[in-house]
């Protein structure tokens, strides 16, 4: 399988160790990497803004991908949400369709047909499969129980596309138990990142942060397991005044699951960014030995 | 900041913002917010409404009755956190958050003003086609990008192209 990765703003201009691992792990599970240039946001901010505006940005960056013929592997939950629904809205109104075909032109594109925009938890947990996965352990995280978190964007709307359960996602819980550490149900699982009230709410948006942070941390997990650069920006990146706004002591790792992933493939931890983690992950790979 | 019982006391509904809400609405294909039965499920499930008092079955509820423009400069716009849970759980298949982002879009084009730091990612994704710039990050001492790890290039091809298309993008507003 060929695939094209999507960073994201996110994890194209900051959370390097998400692409870095990514880039890692797929080639040993069998997936070739293809480089597309030009990729740009997906287009979310502009959804403030306006419709054709928000859209154009995400079908461009659909229609460079499918001129190479490839899929496109979002790293970031909100990017994926935004490709699905620029295919469904363009695909019920014939108006924008045609507004964007023309602005697409312009720049030498076009968008015929579907691309395929796919998830990481598609990837590997429908596509490689858990057992694939498994096969390629070298070294098991034993004893480690983590928490696992998909992220809102990835599981709702479910009417837009099923990547998990939207109120009970298991597919996360289970890719981490692959790789031989514990990764139980806990009640938080469902509260948000905060990522998108940051440029609207600071404060609110941290506060999210740090109270997840602090339940997962006083349920004795042992570190939180993202799969999308956004969530994992809130996390590891600004873990610490998240600690500062809801005034508590926090120190619990936070890895995106292609780190841990590439832990237990026997991969070393700088190839897959562990130094760039904010969090203390030190702990973390000491427990793995 | 507004409270919901203000607006209804105090201010009139004006009726060409209302009008093209509704357009809008219907131009979109948007869930049709005349069928919510004010259940408050969504509000129940709100992420933002603990910390923030945002109240989506509100927004549904004092739109479809024409208070558009005072939810425009409503505060509490900017208060959703994107969660989607209201847009999932509705038993009426009606979609908060999307009026949500249709009364932000409307307040955009309004001219009004709208939080600095969005703001701020709009312009460089107009200017750059990223919400910020590539940033250094720390590792020990040292400060490194994308390319020092290895990283490919996020350059453009014909980045003044892209520019200008994605302004003619704005600009044809459907809405």
């Amino acid at each position: 399988m060929k695939i094209a990765i999507f960073p994201g703003c996110v994890g194209a201009t900051e959370q390097y160790a998400c692409e870095m691992s990514v880039r890692q792990v797929l080639p040993e599970l069998g997936v070739e990497l293809v480089d597309i240039p030009g990729f740009t946001c997906c287009g979310w901010p502009l959804q403030n803004v306006g419709t054709v505006g928000w859209m154009y940005l995400a079908v461009r960056n659909m229609a460079l991908a499918a001129k190479e013929n490839v899929g496109m592997l979002t790293l970031c939950n909100v990017c994926n949400r935004m490709f699905h629904e620029a295919l469904d809205t363009m695909s019920k109104n014939g108006e924008l369709r045609e507004t964007i075909g023309a602005l697409l032109r312009e720049e030498g594109l076009e968008l015929n047909g579907q691309v395929k925009v796919i998830h990481p938890l598609e990837l590997f947990y429908d596509e490689i499969g858990v057992d694939r996965i498994k096969q390629g352990v070298k070294k098991p995280l034993t004893d480690l129980k983590l928490a696992a978190h998909t992220g809102c964007q990835a599981i709702r709307p479910r009417k837009l596309r099923t990547i998990d359960d939207s109120e009970y996602p298991q597919k996360l819980m289970k890719l981490i138990e692959a790789l031989g550490a514990k990764s139980p149900h806990y009640p938080e699982r469902l509260d948000c990142c905060g990522a998108y009230l940051f440029y609207t709410r600071r404060d609110a948006s941290l506060t999210l942060a740090g109270e997840k942070l602090d339940a997962v941390q006083a349920r004795g997990f042992d570190g939180l397991v993202t799969i999308c650069s956004s969530g994992h920006r809130m996390f590891d990146g600004k873990q610490d005044s998240a600690a500062t706004t809801v005034g508590k002591t926090i120190s619990l790792p936070v890895v995106y699951y292609t780190q841990l992933l590439g832990l237990a493939l026997g991969i070393d931890p700088n190839k897959l960014g562990f130094q760039l983690n904010r969090s203390p992950v030190k702990t973390l790979l000491e427990k793995i030995g | 900041m507004n409270g919901i019982t203000d607006l209804l006391r105090n201010v009139r509904p004006s009726p060409e913002l209302v009008e093209k809400f509704n357009q809008i609405v219907s131009k979109l294909n948007l869930e049709y917010p005349y069928h919510c039965f004010q259940c408050f499920k969504c509000t129940s499930g709100c992420t933002s409404f603990r910390l923030t008092e945002i109240k989506p079955h509100a927004f549904v509820n004092l739109a479809r009755l024409g208070f558009v423009e005072d939810l425009m400069k409503s505060d509490l716009l900017w208060a959703c956190c994107q969660c989607l849970k209201c847009k999932e759980r509705c038993p009426q298949d009606v979609a908060p958050v999307d009026i949500i982002f249709l009364l932000r879009r409307m307040t955009v084009s309004s001219g009004a003003e709208i939080p600095e730091e969005l703001s701020k990612i709009i312009m460089n994704v107009t200017d750059t086609g990223f919400i910020q710039g590539i940033q250094k990050v720390k590792v020990g001492e040292e400060a490194v990008d994308r390319e020092q790890l290895g990283l490919p290039s996020l350059e453009i091809p014909n980045l003044d192209n892209f520019r200008s298309v994605l302004m003619k993008a704005l600009e044809a507003q459907i809405e």
